[in-house]
């Protein structure tokens, strides 16, 4: 018997070693590659410039519409400049989601060191923002204003745990929706393969039910992972 | 297909006006998005909770490693991250209800009809 947590398991393809560290390219590595260069000739394929949009041309602006609408509703006038920034984060979770629902694929989203290595991107380059864009003064961040000197140590440590805390909220919350759905999804096809042609309709039907389930957590996760980083970016821009 | 820039710009902006004010009537009724966002909200809390007492355990954890003042570092700095932790509820609130007033000064973008999830 299969177990419902065998299809997390890394395999590599190619085994590379360099100075005995072990970089093989994995399966995961081939479905994030898969991912990015599927988004990216996605987009270029239908990519237009007519004013009025064809329908073909209409999905790219739709999520370009999307991305530019969540930046532009935290940060305001100056967001067309950091557009490509969270466009591609929505990209590559969006991908990884809904790759991953593909049969016979993988979810690259389900390990959390892939998730948590995104977030840990994600959060150093909006510090780096906020620092290039306020210098020193950027970490004014960790200490509200109006608080008494005599509390300020204290208040810098309770800031700097909830400001690193983002990063581990990020990548778990991801990390533990994708693996539960898939995890969800292989036990009640065991269930079918278990009952047989009979019963084993009804887990089957139960499933596809689940799997329109899927698609949707798969887009809302990848809405929450971007919209986050945008209030995140919000805060470094605007420091209070 | 004739359309000049200004004609179209104005198009555009009455087939939007048309569709806010539907799918704002529909979130009168129906199940909207707000209860989506409910739901998505309650879901966070807990994730919010855990990672802030995490980090603050993981910081705990390497103080009492380098300073060797064993169940002392650990201790304080975990109570500082479940405050830490509220304080991040706390600031979810905040969040949230802030980027909804702002999504009503430009509702014009589809992307900030907000399931803040």
């Amino acid at each position: 018997m299969h177990s419902p947590l065998e299809q997390f398991v890394i395999k590599p393809m190619f085994h590379i070693n360099v100075a005995n560290v072990d970089i093989s390219f994995t399966q995961s590595s081939l479905w994030m590659m898969g991912g990015i260069a599927f988004a990216t000739f996605f987009l270029i394929a239908l990519r237009g410039k007519n004013t009025v949009p064809t329908r073909w041309q209409n999905i790219p602006e739709l999520f370009y519409e999307l991305v530019y609408g969540m930046v532009a509703s935290q940060i305001g006038d100056k967001a067309s400049k950091y557009v490509p920034f969270i466009f591609t984060v929505l990209m590559t979770v969006l991908m990884g989601n809904f790759l991953g629902l593909l049969p016979y694929s993988f979810t690259y989203t389900s390990h959390i060191i892939v998730t948590a290595s995104l977030a840990t991107i994600c959060l150093t380059i909006v510090t780096l923002i906020g620092i290039v864009l306020h210098g020193w003064h950027f970490f004014s961040l960790f200490l509200p204003k109006g608080v008494p000197m005599f509390m300020a140590p204290l208040m810098i440590m309770i800031e700097v745990i909830s400001y690193l805390s983002r990063i581990i909220s990020l990548s778990v919350r991801l990390f533990a929706n994708m693996v539960a759905g898939h995890t969800m999804l292989k036990v009640f096809a065991l269930f079918s393969t278990m009952f047989g042609i009979g019963i084993g309709i009804a887990p089957m039907l139960i499933n596809v039910c689940f799997y329109a389930l899927e698609l949707l957590v798969a887009l809302v996760q990848a809405y929450i992972f971007t919209m986050l980083t945008c209030i995140y970016l919000r805060d470094a821009v605007e420091l209070h | 297909m004739s359309l000049t820039h200004e004609e179209l710009s104005k198009k555009i902006e009455v087939a939007k006006e048309k569709h806010n004010r539907k799918t704002s009537e529909n979130n009168i009724y129906g199940i909207g998005s707000n209860e989506a966002s409910m739901m998505g909200k309650a879901l966070r809390v807990g994730t919010e909770m855990v990672s802030a007492i995490l980090v603050g355990g993981l910081f705990g954890y390497w103080i009492d490693k380098i300073f060797d003042i064993a169940p002392f570092g650990m201790t304080i700095m975990m109570f500082s991250g479940f405050i830490a932790s509220i304080l991040n509820i706390y600031r979810m609130e905040d969040n949230t209800s802030s980027s909804e007033n702002k999504n009503h000064k430009n509702n014009n973008f589809k992307g900030s009809k907000n399931i803040d999830a």
